[in-house]
């Protein structure tokens, strides 16, 4: 509670600064000035409210005290086991637990006079330095009450500022001359009472007006000064959509959609508003996309902006092509195709177009492709296919599809046909057939012993020699068995 | 005498035995304050330690010294690669009759004893190493399908050498999980060199008596778990363990990053059983924040298991759990 109250003086002042800020964007008073006064009292109250039931929720700050009291004596807890153990009831039949609990609060006990009293007072402030910080944030907010103005009874501002705007909006409205209204004070202020009563009667006659298409109206804030009853001509239908039709039609026989005629209130009105309506449009001005500049059409479009100007600067209720020209980025939702096929009436501008982006495109490196050559894009649209003329890339209908065959299809490559039958028999024919034994014809050979003839197979009977060599090869192995004369011992 | 005066005087009877032992083992161990403390903590806990330490620190003289000071059984079992199960448990032999008849009959292994030391524990093959499992959980063993009970009080104090890993077989994590305290037995201090040189050269060893017997240990044993904890001790410990486990609520941006596996429920109940016996060591009646931070390490050191990124940056559990200590305690 204590903190809360030395915030006062801060919170005071962002209630004074945020209401002064408010102030000054309203150009009035945004709520009555007893409001902060009252929020000032109330909101020490919320406050105190609000600690009241953190600290409900908080657990007893018995026990916490008890710990805090054991760290500085080192009790070892002692103090706090005390406390639990005394709040918990110890039946007397619990055995030796109940027992030693009980001895553990009769040792808590005994440690209670070890303890310093005297540093644990706690001093309580002085009352009289806690109002000094509701005095300051009471003053601090009557504060804005005193600065702001007093107001009229009907809620028109007396401020010196506003006056001269709405005079200067007076004077546009009621075709008088501009200084005239600057300078006499007398008449501003008779103006002033004027204009705000014709208001009052107006907005009490006229209807309401209907968003079209769904949109939303155009900024409440802004209709005061754009009032169609303080504008002459065409400017007083740029908000009543039955009234804007004829004044379309006016408007130097340009074809124009309603879209853009409901956001026109800034261009249809431009013949009768001066000098508030150029305020108007400079404040509509961000809204609009921004215009790449292109140099070959500068002097045309300077002429026509001169021009343009000119009419705009003049306060004749002309009502001629200010609506089509200066049309505002929020009610103009013509897409690129029609301003494209727009361009393509006039070969002239085409020309001046393609020029224009060779320019960039080169300005660039020359790699960029020319955005007017671009196509629309086919369509992806799923429908009925198969059954269309032939397709031409742009969507619709899709021609007959071709076969994905299999290969089979394809001349040149052949495949051999499946052809159910027998089996192949095959070149090669196995038969079986039992065939007796029976004796042969011929004579039988004379057996004669393996070891002993000339049968006997070794490496030098296997060669092909002539018989006459054979002593001399015989000789040969002989000495390459010889230790002596083979080639090895040597 | 009423029973509140009984249970205090039980309360200061656990405190005095307690110093007791402490003072009768420092007979023979010097040094190693924070081991021994551990020890007796666990053993009062009714828990199993897993000592790790380079070779000659004392471990075994502490064992030693604790069946002794406590006049209790103690066996030794060096683990060895081909060491078989029915070394530890025991096993049934032929045996033969007065008047010639042969029966089964069932041999104790050297686990039926009060305190058993398991030496260089990870040199045993795991399916031996396993074979603790049920002894160290539930008290018993089971041979030939028999189940047998191990004496009361039990405790397992093993050892493993930190330095030759080669040829040893590290132990599972259901195993180390079985442990209550991990106690790294480190080099003894300058001071204490003069007392173990003297002690341990001279003509006669210092000799220890017994403190306490079985009946009694288990009567501190008993009143250990009647401490009451009250729900900021409780609490902490929770935090402590679910800290230790990554993509926990609790767990810190390292412990996600470098732990692959954190404590399981087991190391909160030795951080409670500790707490316990921390505080009627110091003369309270229930456990406090201080009793479960100061075992925190011990007990949680080796039921985190980091992962490859860890190990590789050289990070041991120690550290990150004194990391946790400082954020959540």
């Amino acid at each position: 509670m204590h903190s809360a109250i030395e915030m006062l003086p801060r919170i005071a002042l962002g209630f004074a600064a945020g209401y002064m800020l408010l102030v000054m964007a309203n150009k009035g008073e945004p709520f009555p000035s007893y409001l902060l006064p009252f929020l000032l009292l109330t909101l020490p109250l919320a406050m105190a409210c609000s600690y009241w039931l953190q600290a409900k929720k908080q657990p007893s700050l018995v026990h916490e005290t008890a710990e805090v009291l054991d760290r500085n004596l080192h009790s070892k807890d002692r103090l706090s086991t005390a406390l639990e153990f005394s709040e918990t009831e110890i039946a007397e039949g619990e055995g030796r637990s109940a027992i030693l609990a009980r001895a553990a609060i009769a040792d808590g006990i005994a440690w209670l006079p070890k303890l310093d009293t005297s540093r644990t007072e706690v001093k309580e402030p002085d009352l009289p330095w806690r109002w000094r910080p509701i005095i300051t944030a009471v003053l601090i907010t009557l504060l804005p009450v005193f600065l702001t103005p007093p107001t009229t009874q009907d809620g028109s501002e007396t401020d010196p500022a506003q006056k001269t705007q709405t005079a200067g909006e007076s004077s546009a409205g009621t075709d008088s001359p501009r200084s005239d209204a600057n300078n006499t004070s007398a008449a501003t202020a008779l103006a002033i009472d004027r204009k705000a009563q014709e208001r009052k009667n107006a907005k009490a006659e006229a209807p309401e007006p209907e968003p079209e298409d769904g949109e939303p109206p155009a900024t409440p804030k802004r209709r005061p000064n754009a009032d169609p009853d303080q504008r002459g001509g065409s400017g007083s239908s740029g908000n009543s959509p039955q009234k804007r039709a004829p004044n379309e039609q006016e408007s130097a026989g340009k074809p124009q959609d309603s879209e853009a005629g409901s956001a026109s209130s800034g261009g249809a009105g431009a013949g009768g508003q001066g000098q508030s309506q150029s305020k108007q449009e400079q404040k509509t001005e961000p809204k609009r996309k921004p215009k790449k500049p292109k140099k070959s059409r500068k002097p045309k479009k300077q002429g026509e902006t001169k021009a343009g100007d000119d009419e705009q600067s003049s306060s004749n209720p002309s009502g001629s092509s200010q609506g089509g020209g200066k049309m505002s980025a929020v009610g103009n939702q013509r897409s690129g195709k029609d301003r494209g096929s727009d361009r393509e009436d006039d070969p002239e501008s085409d020309d001046e177009d393609v020029e224009d982006e060779k320019e960039e495109s080169e300005a660039r490196g020359g790699v960029m492709p020319m955005t007017r050559d671009r196509k629309q894009p086919p369509s992806r649209e799923l429908g009925i296919s198969g059954d269309g003329p032939p397709g031409d890339g742009r969507g619709g209908p899709t021609p007959p599809k071709k076969s994905r065959g299999t290969a089979s299809l394809v001349l040149g490559i052949k495949l051999p046909d499946q052809v159910r039958g027998q089996p192949n028999p095959g070149t090669a024919k196995t038969s079986i057939e039992q065939i007796p034994p029976k004796p042969s014809d011929r004579d039988p050979r004379a057996a004669a012993p393996a070891a002993s003839g000339p049968s006997s197979k070794t490496p030098q009977s296997r060669t092909q020699h002539d018989r006459r060599l054979a002593p001399a090869v015989q000789r040969y192995h002989e000495l390459l068995r010889h230790p002596e004369h083979s080639p090895k011992a040597k | 005498m009423t029973e509140s005066n009984e249970v205090r005087e039980q309360a200061a009877r656990f405190q005095a035995s307690f110093q007791k032992l402490q003072a009768e083992i420092h007979k023979m161990i010097v040094g190693q304050e924070d081991a021994v403390d551990g020890v007796l903590t666990a053993l009062l806990a009714g828990g199993h330690v897993l000592l790790e330490g380079v070779p000659g620190i004392g471990k075994t003289m502490l064992v030693k010294t604790l069946g002794d000071v406590m006049h209790l059984s103690k066996n030794r079992i060096q683990f060895t690669p081909d060491l078989m199960p029915p070394d530890i448990t025991g096993t049934m032999v032929l045996d033969e009759g007065a008047g010639g008849g042969r029966s089964l009959r069932f041999e104790d292994g050297p686990i039926h004893a009060n305190v058993v030391l398991a030496d260089e524990i990870n040199r045993a093959t795991p399916k031996t190493q396993s074979a603790l499992l049920e002894a160290m959980q539930e008290l018993q063993v089971t041979v030939g399908g028999q189940t047998r009970t191990l004496p009361k009080p039990f405790m397992v104090l093993a050892t493993q050498n930190p330095v030759e890993q080669e040829g040893t077989y590290p132990l599972p994590e259901a195993q180390l999980d079985r442990f209550m305290f991990k106690i790294v037995v480190g080099y003894p201090k300058e001071e204490d060199y003069a007392s173990i040189l003297a002690r341990t050269t001279g003509k006669s060893m210092p000799e220890v008596s017994s403190v306490t017997t079985a009946d009694e240990l288990n009567q501190m044993r008993d009143l250990v778990r009647d401490v009451p904890v009250p729900d900021i001790a409780r609490d902490l410990a929770v935090r402590l363990v679910m800290a230790t486990q990554p993509d926990s609520s609790y767990a810190s941006e390292r412990v996600n990053r470098y732990v692959m596996l954190g404590s399981s429920p087991r190391g909160a109940q030795a951080l409670i059983l500790a707490g316990k016996v921390a505080a009627l060591r110091d003369g309270r009646y229930a456990v406090s924040t201080d009793d479960i931070k100061s075992k925190a390490v011990e007990a949680l050191r080796h039921r985190m298991l980091l992962n490859f990124q860890g190990l590789g940056e050289g990070l041991k559990p120690d550290d990150l759990i004194l990391e946790i200590l400082e954020s959540i305690a």
